[in-house]
This record gives structure tokens, C-alpha cells and sequence, in this order.
């Protein structure tokens, strides 16, 4: 049983480095995208190897639904702006080497051979043998385990990991919700949203996959989310699964989405990171600390707060995945 | 019982391993992208198995995720590649031209 898990273990260990290397290494970027599709999926059981089932959760809900999609249209994406750049300029066969036409190159060629391998490999020895001294030095304490199960009722759920993102470390959670948030602007600063490129998918197949799938996505969002109180999963898995329907969403019909209402979108948006600077700004007024609940309230506060952060997540997510400010939006 | 489980969890990964040869050598992006389609199913059986042999009932739940939004990516695949055309009813061309514009009403 043992030997077969360590046989499992490195296996998965072969799988990974492997799939990693051609990963990085392949010349062809829709087999790179292929691959890292695989690496998400070995790195999910890794996360259940290493006796994590949230981060696999995670990695299963952003790795499967979301990151695939995401690069696959991006490639495409790339493609017609390349294509479409050089139908501009027919005349410039040779191809500049900073001009786009040295871009769509890149899409295909392999690059040049490097001269010399010993900078990487320096690189590499030096990084490894550092990893190998640190793990060496390890000192073979259990972490902050102990802790966390010495206060986990005065932590108003029963989910460790639910209760050290929405309580203990409260704050490192709100920073990652408001990053999430930043990055949106980010990208509504760049400029409105282009076309998805898209090809028909004529037959029923889609809308039929669509109209089974979808409701049970928005289903298992919401369990998971449920479920972070007392087992793996939370506002941030559920995020993603509620935001890889939406993104099915957008896949299935992207020319026919209605805008959404700019308000509610923008409320939707911010709610997650409102909410919880709301709570901890209350927190800190009635003397419980900043991010702190009054007693008896941690339960409804944290449901209350992963229910908007959830909600928020989601959009972000699919407001991500289309990338750009939506259509007739352009308010001063 | 669990011997078996784990020896079945291990025979999966090797038939995922040996599906990367697939999405290697292609050649067509269809051969890699249901090469990986197909890691997907084989990963929540894993996922199911690693659940009965690690006694983790919560990696019930990561394999209904996995199993439930693997079918983004084939949908975002089938968006930007297209359906291949049917091989063996070449007449159908010619009547009924492909729609330039994607025909997204049902």
C-alpha cells in the first residue's frame, strides 16, 4: 500500500516536471496551452498528494474551467490581430524585425538556439542546492496547526482553512480580494473590449450542453460555497465555478450578450471588497480590532461577507475573461 | 479493497502519462485537445479513487468540479477552431455554404 502510493507519488512527481518542460519548451503555442490544461490537472491530484483539498478544489475550478479557456482565446485572439495587422501592409514581405509580422513568426518558429547553456545551468544549481539547504534546515514542527485547533471555536466556523482566510488572517484575504479588484481596473483601463473571435458550432449540441450544464455550475457553486464552513471549499472555489458558467456563457454566444447595467455591475463588482471593509471598519469602531467580529456575530458576518466576495469574484472573473470595459460604457 | 483502488489510481496516471504522447506529437490540434479532454475523465476517476484510499470524502466534491468545467475548454476550443466538416457528404457543400456569420440563436 505504502510502496504503491510512493510509486503513485512519483509518478505524478515524473508527470509534472515532464509536462512543465514541454510546457516551456514547446515552439508550438497551442500545444504549450494543451499542456499547461494537463499541468493543472496533475498539479490538482499534487494538491491531494500534499493533503490539501481546497487548493485542489481551487486548482480544479481555475485550472479546468477558466485558465484553458482563457489562453485558448487569447491564442486565437492574437491571431487575428497579427493576421489583421498584416492584411494592412501586404507590400512588407520581408518581415521587420520589431513589426508584427516578426510577432506572427514568433507564433511558429522556434527560437534561435541559445549560444550557451551554462548561465541556466548555473542558474539552475545555484536555486537548487539553495531549495535543498532550506528544506534541509527545516526545523520538523507541525506549523501553526496546533494553534489554529487550540482557537477554532472562538472562530465561529468549522473549517480550519475557512477559518484562518475569514478570521484569523482576515486581512491577508481582504488585500487578496481588493488585488482581484485592482486587476479588473487594470484591465478596464486598457480600453473597450474587442470581439471574441468566434466560429459557428452549428447542430444542438452546444446550447443543449449549455442549458444541462449551466444550471448545475450555479448549483455546485453555491454548495461549495455552503460547504466552506464546515469542509473544503469557499468563497474563492465557488467564485471560480460560478465564474467558469458565466464564462461558458460568454463562450457559447458572444455577439449576442446583452451589456450588463453599468450600477449593478459596478456594485457587484465591489461588493465583495465593501463588504469586508465595511465589517472590519465596524470591527474596529466597536473595539474588536480591525477585520475583528463581535462575539456571537463571526458566523453571519463571514457567511454574509463569502456570499459577496463570491458574487464579486465570479464577475471579476468573467469581466476579466472578456478583458476591456463593456460596450457603450464610456462615461466621462 | 484499497490495494486495488490505488493499484487502479496508478493505471490511470499511466494511461495519462502515456496520453501525453498525443498531445506531443499531435498532429492535428483536435488529436491534442481531446488528449486532454480525455486526462480530464481519467483525473476524477484518480480523483475518486485517491478519495476511497486517502479516506478524503471532501475529493468527492474536486472531482465534480473538475468533471463539471472541463467542458469549458472544449467549448472555448470548438469556438475559436470550428467543427470539422462532415468528410463523406461533399455535395452538402455546395448547397449549403457554411454561414459566414456564427449562427448563436438556438
Amino acid at each position: 500500500m505504502n510502496l504503491l502510493l510512493v510509486v503513485f507519488d512519483l509518478a505524478l512527481l515524473a508527470g509534472l516536471i515532464g509536462v512543465a518542460w514541454r510546457c516551456l519548451a514547446s515552439t508550438d503555442l497551442f500545444r504549450a496551452v494543451v499542456l499547461f490544461i494537463t499541468f493543472g490537472l496533475l498539479l490538482a491530484l499534487a494538491w491531494v498528494r500534499l493533503e490539501a483539498p481546497d487548493i485542489a478544489l481551487a486548482e480544479a475550478a481555475i485550472g479546468a474551467g477558466i485558465t484553458g479557456a482563457l489562453l485558448l482565446v487569447t491564442l486565437e485572439r492574437l491571431r487575428v490581430i497579427i493576421a489583421g495587422r498584416r492584411s494592412d501592409r501586404p507590400d512588407t514581405v520581408p518581415p521587420d524585425p520589431s513589426g508584427p509580422g516578426a510577432a506572427l513568426q514568433a507564433l511558429h518558429d522556434p527560437p534561435p538556439e541559445p549560444r550557451t547553456r551554462l548561465p541556466a545551468l548555473t542558474f539552475a544549481l545555484v536555486v537548487g542546492s539553495l531549495l535543498v539547504t532550506t528544506l534541509w534546515h527545516q526545523p520538523d514542527a507541525a506549523g501553526l496547526e496546533p494553534v489554529v485547533d487550540a482557537h477554532m471555536d472562538a472562530s465561529g466556523v468549522d473549517h480550519p482553512i475557512t477559518a484562518v482566510l475569514l478570521n484569523f488572517r482576515a486581512y491577508d484575504t481582504f488585500l487578496e480580494l481588493a488585488i482581484v479588484l485592482v486587476a479588473l481596473l487594470g484591465a478596464w483601463s486598457l480600453g473597450r473590449h474587442d470581439r471574441i473571435p468566434a466560429r459557428p458550432a452549428p447542430g444542438p449540441i452546444l446550447p443543449g450542453t449549455l442549458r444541462l450544464l449551466v444550471p448545475v455550475a450555479v448549483v455546485t457553486g453555491v454548495y461549495v460555497l455552503w460547504a466552506g464552513s464546515h469542509q473544503p471549499g469557499g468563497a474563492f472555489q465557488a467564485g471560480a465555478i460560478l465564474g467558469a458558467a458565466g464564462i461558458l456563457l460568454v463562450l457559447s454566444r458572444p455577439r449576442r450578450m446583452p451589456p450588463p447595467p453599468g450600477t449593478l455591475l459596478r456594485l457587484g463588482l465591489g461588493a465583495g471588497v465593501g463588504l469586508f471593509l465595511a465589517s472590519g471598519v465596524y470591527g474596529l469602531l466597536a473595539g474588536h480590532g480591525f477585520l475583528g467580529y463581535p462575539p456571537g456575530w463571526d458566523y453571519p458576518l463571514i457567511i454574509l461577507i463569502e456570499v459577496a466576495a463570491t458574487l464579486s469574484i465570479a464577475l471579476t472573473l468573467v469581466a476579466l475573461f472578456i478583458a476591456g470595459r463593456p460596450e457603450g460604457d464610456d462615461r466621462p | 479493497m484499497t490495494l486495488f483502488y490505488l493499484g487502479a489510481a496508478l493505471f490511470l496516471l499511466g494511461t495519462i502519462l502515456l496520453g501525453l504522447i498525443r498531445v506531443l506529437r499531435g498532429p492535428g490540434s483536435g488529436d491534442r485537445m481531446l488528449a486532454a479532454l480525455l486526462f480530464g475523465t481519467s483525473g476524477v476517476a484518480i480523483l475518486l479513487l485517491l478519495s476511497m484510499v486517502l479516506e478524503t470524502p471532501a475529493l468527492v466534491d474536486v472531482a465534480l468540479v473538475f468533471a463539471l468545467l472541463a467542458v469549458v475548454a472544449a467549448v472555448a476550443f470548438v469556438r475559436q477552431h470550428g467543427l470539422p466538416e462532415p468528410q463523406d457528404t461533399p455535395t452538402r457543400r455546395g448547397h449549403h455554404p457554411p454561414p459566414e456569420e456564427p449562427s448563436d440563436d438556438r
